[in-house]
């Protein structure tokens, strides 16, 4: 099969073998694909400014403040999808992993009369038991897929399935809340408090977290051997093997970082609202799904980057908060959501075919093979589309 | 001997959904109290109609490679812009009264046949993005989902619309003796799309194209339209699903078909439909809707908590999901 | 390594935004008018009536009103408190989807010096200024009075088999129209109540109907919502062949918590014994007390308020955990005064 560089981007030594004429146009094909891969921020930029626009309230420091604080839960699922998605597999089952953690933790806390089990176990102790259950499931769900040979696909939606039965099973009818200052402070404390105007804002200690997070993913998918791992195997698994790299580990590895990242999302959610239900995160694989594709973070997996991806959960932040602010239906925004879904897949196949094509050139060009070749018409057609 | 013993064992393995149906029906003819009444047969029946048609739609999708979890979506719009067409804007009383439609109210039969042409046009749209844009069929029909229940909900704010003619809802509540019109219906569509795809030419472009594209367009047959067409089927049969749902329940709500989706894909993985496309039969999915209904419609019975019921079901499915890929693994070994 | 065109992208790209930005950010005329922002959880017919009741009221004392809806998602609802706070409003009513989720978001709302108001349903753990909302356990009571007279019509003592068909039990209106219900039943020991919970779905009133009732001889069904019950409840009973006119042989008794335009249609035909409306139409008087508290600054009085003529006189203010609390009293509605003009239901 046909590989394609990490970073995608093509070597200069293909390109000087192209023509004068094909030099201006691999330009002209770079800037575009440089405005392409960085979709994610163009539309923060533009719709901020759109925003500024249509409320005189969108560009108050209270607002601007507690646009990201409101995603840092939906940030972190991503940051694991975008993990297993460069593998070129998918974990749907993030949201429920994230809902029983949740609301578990919630029933350890809260005393039984806001809806607790009455263990009421100190904030520390089940932060431990959280991070460590999320370890688990995403290590099983790694197992399973590996080891079993089962479909990532179907298996994390049945994961996501039980999962949120248990959390419906578990729960005593009623969600739990009060669950501690010290619990709450990552998600929903505050660092200080400036004033604007006369007015006390306070600025939430999510928002520092959410760049520390994504900093971190950044330099673990990037400048570590772990990370060119994952791109490799999320390019072409069989060439990974054969160069050596483990690819099953380097999978089970991918689902236990999310499942960790699910845990941490857990925590997060559960101080910003200070309570969990069994509700808690029901039916968000769709902006998880939805920041990290508009992120850039490629279908076919091994391409993309954290950047990208953090791009996609703020824009995904800008549009939750301007279109509430411009008093917008919240059913526009899920069909505004839906359509930039599809724009982003669409621009994800519309590079891939690009690349398939560009990569076939090279090789015919630089190939031995007669052009008749029987093998590369046929790949040619495919890549082409079977009209 | 040894042709004999293979022969015995591929037949059971072919057939295991069946095997387990008749254990799970046993067990609860035991163990559940009045389950095997006649009204709680046709309440069975009842729960497998909906499904069942939307599981075909889903198997055929499947068989040519692809996902299709825009279904729900489209029953969920088609429910809605269904009621609102057929609504008098005065219907209950008064001012006060948000149980109203577009005030038009439309002829039903009309209206029928506008939510089948439309439920056949959302499959044509989700097969051409798919098939000519080449764009990820998982992620496509899932926004394609999102994106009609925004819809549905910008169009209905919420309300539920109840004023439904009885000429609309015979689909959903009419009875021939004592078996509703919706489970024949349905046994009529599963036997005539399993004979269809065994014998027509369409049936065998969808083999072929789900099971390798490749082949399929060396052997002459186009992959690209056999997709676009699945969709279209899987689109007007939900359609169909939705003008049913409807008429059962009696009015049109945004949560109307709500997690329909993730039972059809869990229904057809079940029946043995393979997923990375080509192999199951049409029966077979059906028979994971069978199986997902006795399961669903026992443990009520026993009148263990609907919560419960949730947790069963979903291990049921991963169960299945296991049995699935370990078969797909075993059967090799018994042909060597 | 980050190539250096995207590096240059990335720094024209924040600097065409900071200059656009700052040329479109002049701060508005600032708003004299009081600004009252508003929660509702769904926008069914019963919400809609309650929305239309506060919108009456705020136009009537010239105020402006911002109405959001958070399909029923805790998370969603919080998200829109935040909003209304950044919006800069005035006053806050919210008809919370989870009675405890909330209470960070009326946090934040205090921290804001916002004053938060509950309207139809309440916080739990979390007081608010003050709540109005209809005795939803005299709802729940008045059904099962309703009940226990049928089985004792029927069999000459009450006993029998009645069916409870719950909403969401995360709101606290269902959790008090359950615990109603259930506390005069638990009087009656021959009485057997079997519960489904919903989740306010329609498709799961059917299927609950129709597996209990495909099954069990059941006597009498009490839904806690008929807005969104009733038509699947009729349907589930016409499917079973069980759909009977009330007074005559076989009917299975029926009754339901709202008295929703629905449910009054299905009273007047015959088909349910009994609908217990709730003054939805009338908890925009919340606006009235918000009128005298935060704007005038005085305080509210407990003890009874009464109202001559309205249907859910006399009503009670006193003072709970939660903050004030006004219940308004429910109205029985049967074939006699169902077409009573001042039911929400007719209006």
């Amino acid at each position: 099969m046909l590989t394609i560089n990490a970073c995608g981007e093509i070597s200069k030594s293909a390109m000087g073998v192209a023509g004068k004429m094909n030099k201006r146009k691999d330009h002209l094909n770079r800037v575009l694909f440089l405005l392409l891969d960085n979709i994610a921020w163009l539309l923060v930029g533009v719709s901020v400014v759109v925003f500024s626009l249509l409320s005189d309230r969108f560009l108050r420091s209270y607002t601007l403040i507690n646009i990201i604080p409101k995603v840092v839960p939906i940030g972190i699922l991503v940051i694991g999808q975008s993990f297993a998605m460069l593998t070129k597999h998918f974990d749907l089952s993030s949201e429920s992993v994230l809902g029983l953690v949740a609301f578990s933790a919630a029933l350890l806390i809260a005393s039984p009369e806001l809806g607790g089990w009455g263990t009421m176990l100190p904030g520390w102790m089940v932060i431990v038991l959280m991070l460590g259950a999320g370890v688990l499931i995403g290590m099983l769900n790694g197992f399973m897929i590996t080891k079993l040979k089962l479909n990532n696909l179907v298996y994390t939606i049945a994961i996501l399935i039980t999962l949120r039965g248990i959390c419906y099973l578990i729960s005593p009818s009623s969600s739990a809340s009060s669950l501690g200052e010290g619990f709450g402070w990552l998600g929903g404390g505050s660092l200080f408090t400036i004033t604007v105007d006369g007015k006390p804002v306070r600025v939430p200690v999510s928002l520092l977290f959410f760049f520390l997070i994504f900093a971190a993913a950044h330099v673990i998918a990037r400048y570590t051997r772990f990370g060119r791992n994952i791109y490799a195997v999320g390019a072409d698994r069989a060439a990974a093997e054969a160069a050596g790299i483990r690819s099953e580990r380097i999978i089970i590895a991918v689902y236990t970082i999310s499942g960790f990242c699910a845990a941490l999302a857990a925590w997060m959610l559960a101080g910003r609202m200070d309570s969990a239900a069994m509700k808690t995160g029901e039916n968000w694989i769709f902006s998880i799904q939805a920041a990290a594709i508009i992120g850039g973070i490629s279908l076919k997996g091994g391409r993309g980057n954290m950047i990208g991806a953090m791009g996609g959960v703020i824009l995904w932040g800008v549009l939750n908060t301007g279109l509430g602010i411009a008093q917008a239906s919240p059913w526009i925004i899920d069909a505004i959501l839906g359509g930039l879904l599809l724009l982003a897949v669409l621009l994800d196949a519309v590079k891939n075919r690009y690349f398939v094509r560009k990569t076939l050139k090279e090789q015919l060009s630089q190939s031995q093979v007669g052009l008749s070749d029987n093998y590369l018409n046929v790949n040619r057609s495919l890549a082409q589309g079977a009209k | 001997m040894n042709r004999k013993r293979l022969d015995y064992r591929t037949f059971v393995l072919d057939r295991l959904i069946w095997f387990i149906i008749i254990l799970v029906f046993v067990f609860f003819s035991i163990f559940a109290h009045q389950f095997l009444s006649t009204t709680n047969m046709i309440n069975l029946l009842l729960h497998t109609s909906v499904l069942g048609l939307l599981v075909l739609g889903q198997a055929t999708c499947l068989l040519s490679g692809n996902f299709d979890l825009s279904a729900e979506g489209t029953v969920t719009l088609l429910t809605v812009l269904a009621a609102w067409l057929m609504g008098s804007a005065t219907a209950g009383a008064g001012a006060n009264s948000f149980d109203s439609g577009s005030g038009w109210g439309l002829n039903p039969v009309l209206v029928i046949f506008i939510i089948m042409f439309l439920g056949a046009g959302i499959g044509w749209l989700n097969g051409q993005m798919i098939a000519r844009l080449r764009m990820n069929n998982f992620i496509v029909t899932l926004a394609m989902q999102l994106t009609l229940r925004g819809l549905a909900l910008t169009l209905c704010l919420g309300r539920n619309i109840a004023s439904i003619p009885e000429v609309f809802r015979y689909l959903g509540t009419g009875k021939v003796g004592p078996i509703p019109v919706q489970v024949i219906v349905t046994l009529l569509f599963v036997a005539v799309f399993y004979y269809y795809y065994k014998v027509s030419s369409f049936g065998r472009a969808l083999y072929a194209t789900g099971g390798n594209p490749r082949a399929s367009y060396a052997s002459g047959f186009n992959p690209g339209k056999t997709v676009i067409k699945a969709y279209m089927i899987s689109g007007f049969l939900a359609a169909i699903a939705g003008w049913m749902l409807l008429g059962g329940v009696g009015e049109s709500g945004p949560e109307l078909g709500v997690g329909l989706t993730l039972e059809t894909v869990a229904a057809a993985v079940i029946g043995g439909i393979a997923l990375s496309g080509g192999r199951g039969t049409i029966l077979g999915a059906f028979a994971g809707v069978l199986l997902l209904s006795v399961v669903g419609n026992g443990l009520n019975v026993m009148d263990m908590h609907p919560n419960a019921v949730r947790a069963v079901r979903g291990l049921i499915i991963l169960m299945a999901l296991i049995i699935e890929a370990q078969k797909v693994r075993y059967k090799p070994k018994l042909v060597r | 390594m980050i190539g250096k065109t995207t590096l240059w992208f990335y720094a024209v790209l924040s600097f065409s935004i900071i200059v656009l930005v700052s040329g479109c950010n002049k701060k508005g005329d600032e708003k004299k008018v009081f600004t009252v922002g508003a929660l509702h959880p769904e926008m069914n017919a019963f919400h809609a009536a309650i929305k239309n009741s506060v919108d009456k009221r705020a136009e009537e004392k010239g105020w402006k009103i911002i109405n959001f809806t958070a399909g029923v998602s805790a998370e969603k609802q919080l998200d829109q408190m935040e909003n209304l706070i950044a919006l800069g409003v005035d006053v806050i009513l919210v008809c919370p989807v989870d009675a405890k989720s909330i209470g960070s978001g009326v946090k934040k709302a205090r921290d804001a010096g916002i004053p938060v108001y509950g309207v139809d349903r309440s916080t739990v753990g979390t007081p608010l200024n003050m709540t109005v909302q209809a005795d939803n356990e005299m709802g729940g009571r008045q059904a099962a009075e309703g009940a226990v007279a049928f089985l004792k019509e029927k069999y000459g003592e009450p006993k029998g088999l009645v069916l409870e068909l719950q909403g969401d039990m995360a709101s606290n209106v269902a959790q008090l129209r359950s615990k109603g219900f259930n506390e005069y039943m638990g009087k009656h020991p021959n009485v057997k109540v079997i519960s489904k919970p919903t989740e306010w779905k329609a498709e799961r009133f059917l299927k609950g109907t129709q597996d209990v009732l495909g099954t069990q001889p059941v006597d009498a069904i009490f839904s806690h919502t008929d807005v969104i019950g009733t038509t699947p409840i009729l349907s589930a009973l016409d499917q079973l062949g069980k759909k009977i006119k009330v007074g005559q042989k076989g009917h299975i008794w029926y009754g339901a918590i709202d008295g929703s335009p629905t449910g009054l249609k299905a009273v007047r035909e015959g088909w349910q014994d009994a609908s217990y409306s709730q003054p939805c139409t009338d908890c925009g008087i919340v606006l009235d007390f918000v009128e005298k508290e935060t704007v005038k600054g005085e305080t509210i009085e407990t003890g009874p308020f009464v109202k001559e003529g309205a249907l859910w006189s006399p009503a009670r203010i006193f003072k709970a955990d939660n903050g004030l609390m006004m219940l308004l009293a429910t109205t029985v509605v049967t074939k006699d005064n169902v077409d009573d003009k001042r039911l929400w239901g007719n209006q």
